[in-house]
């Protein structure tokens, strides 16, 4: 039986590895994660490779906009380097050798579309090409989708109606079960701050997957730690969380409080 | 036309949010200010961005007088009376502006009753509310009702369930959404809840909600700050102006009453 919620490496376990590194995913399945959170972008020649940002200059020894560079030229760079832990020389990741992790550990898997920057043209294609992917190698069981751009994952749902899809979300939407109709996602994903009462209840009422996220300060006054244990009280489906291993131990004390096994 | 709005007032000559930034501005010929707006302890709209300000201990009530120096902690805004907000000096970074004191928003109304300019009011919502309107939405609302300002104020957030609260309770009052994503069927859902404008945060943002084609309500966008945003100030107000939004929202008024004039 899976234990509830999931709990997923924000990046891959963000706080202990360089994010968004196939070293990052392995450390968060070693902490007992069920899976993590990445983000995509397409290289010059149509690679989808996972990296937050739009350009490389924060997470690698380089510079330069991910779209303007070949994938050839990105492997040849340190991801590792000036992170927590010894990581240096860690790679950039194709988004296949993320599935063939995903496969090999049996992690879930939410692949965050970076498909907001309007400078972007082929950023339209991103979701989509991943999506058929997934569904070449049979994966759509462990993987979901989720954007910002909400629009996009509106299309998502058109051409790949059998992919499940999620909309990002930091402010508190009105009647959400009906705002999420109008794209047909299967999820919300939103800020632990959006998660109130009243969404947790709209969404259960639409039969839409709760899959929230810790926030950095100042976006929160309450620390990551504070944030998980709201999260576990709300009944969130999945915690996407920099600090994997601690959000794994909360939810085993959880169980045994709510077991009634206290020692 | 798109309206220019500038963001706290003119911080780049002024400490944000202050009187001195918001009549700078005003005189430049902005259309509107937008500032924040939150509620100090003993229910005060105050007009300050961070949730927390550093105060002397010395200037709080029942603070800890165990400390003999006169030291500075962070103490959340919603924990100080509108007296220790006073004390509180928001002058340092301004050569000549020390002294410069945190206004209310009743200050900044009557600030605005001498010109004709239009007041974008952020409310930063409690993170613990949970329901309904918040009360610093419902002081907002009480206040602009109290002035008979409905023209002339627009009342934002992020936080939509507030916001489609208030609208119900004061018809008459503008209600804006404030949201960062590219929001599908925008201007619909923002009939819906009673909303007046949209408020996107970001050219991205932006984007969505002027493609909407049911689009009836105002786009108000703003640029995103230096340090979320790679891109430059005026390279986003190109991109805003080239979308034709209603109004933008930036530091850099100047530059956009420039772009205005120039498209006028």
């Amino acid at each position: 039986m899976t234990a509830s919620p999931l709990i997923l490496g924000h990046r891959g376990a963000m706080a202990y590895a360089p994010e968004n590194t196939l070293e990052a995913f392995e450390l968060g399945a070693d902490q007992g994660a069920d899976g993590m959170e990445i983000d995509i972008h397409a290289t010059k020649d149509g690679v989808i490779v996972a990296i937050h940002d739009d350009t490389i200059d924060r997470t690698s020894n380089g510079t330069g906009r991910v779209s303007e560079l070949t994938f050839a030229e990105l492997r040849r760079l340190d991801f590792g380097t000036g992170n927590a832990g010894d990581y240096a020389g860690a790679l950039i990741p194709t988004l296949d050798e993320i599935f063939d992790l995903v496969k090999r550990r049996s992690l879930v898997l939410n692949i965050e579309v970076k498909d907001i920057y309007p400078h972007d043209a082929t950023y339209g294609e991103l979701a989509r090409r991943a999506a058929d992917e997934v569904l070449r190698r049979g994966l759509n069981e462990q993987v979901f989708f989720s954007s910002f751009n909400h629009t996009s994952m509106a299309q998502l749902k058109i051409s790949h109606p059998s992919v499940r899809t999620g909309l990002l979300h930091m402010m508190s939407l009105h009647e959400i079960g009906h705002y999420a109709a109008t794209t047909k996602a299967d999820a919300i994903h939103p800020a632990q701050l959006a998660v109130t009462p009243e969404t947790m209840e709209q969404a259960r009422a639409a039969n839409l997957r709760v899959n929230a996220w810790t926030m950095p300060a100042p976006f929160s006054s309450l620390s990551e730690t504070e944030q998980i244990d709201q999260l576990i009280t709300a009944g969130v489906d999945s915690i996407i969380t920099n600090i994997p291993d601690v959000a794994v131990a909360q939810r085993a004390a959880a169980a045994t409080l709510s077991a009634g096994v206290l020692v | 036309m798109t309206l220019v709005f500038a963001r706290r007032g003119a911080a780049d000559v002024a400490p944000e949010n202050s009187l001195v930034a918001i009549e700078h501005a005003l005189r430049a010929g902005v259309d509107g200010i937008e500032v924040e707006a939150r509620l100090s302890r003993d229910a005060e709209l105050v007009v300050i961005r961070d949730a927390s300000v550093s105060v002397s201990s010395g200037a709080r009530d029942g603070a800890a007088k165990a400390d003999d120096g006169a030291c500075e902690q962070l103490v959340l805004v919603e924990q100080l009376t509108l007296a220790e907000l006073k004390t509180v000096d928001i002058g340092g970074g301004h050569d000549g502006c020390g002294g410069t004191r945190i206004p209310t928003l009743a200050e900044v109304l009557d600030l605005l009753a001498g010109s004709d300019a239009h007041l974008v009011v952020d409310v930063k919502e409690d993170p613990q509310h949970r329901e309904g309107a918040s009360p610093a939405a419902i002081a907002v609302a009480e206040l602009v009702r109290k002035r008979d300002l409905h023209d002339r104020v627009t009342l934002t957030s992020t936080n939509h369930i507030s916001m489609a609260a208030i609208s119900v309770a004061h018809p008459k009052l503008q209600v804006g959404l404030r949201h960062l994503v590219v929001m599908e069927e925008s201007a619909q859902y923002a009939a819906d809840l009673g909303a007046g404008s949209l408020h996107p945060v970001s050219v991205g943002a932006a984007v969505g909600d002027v493609n909407d084609e049911q689009r009836s309500v105002m786009v108000c966008a703003s640029t995103l700050v230096a340090a979320f945003w790679p891109v430059s100030e005026d390279e986003q107000l190109d991109q805003l102006f080239e979308l034709g939004v209603d109004a933008v929202v930036t530091d850099s008024y100047q530059s956009a009453l420039t772009r205005r004039g120039a498209s006028a």
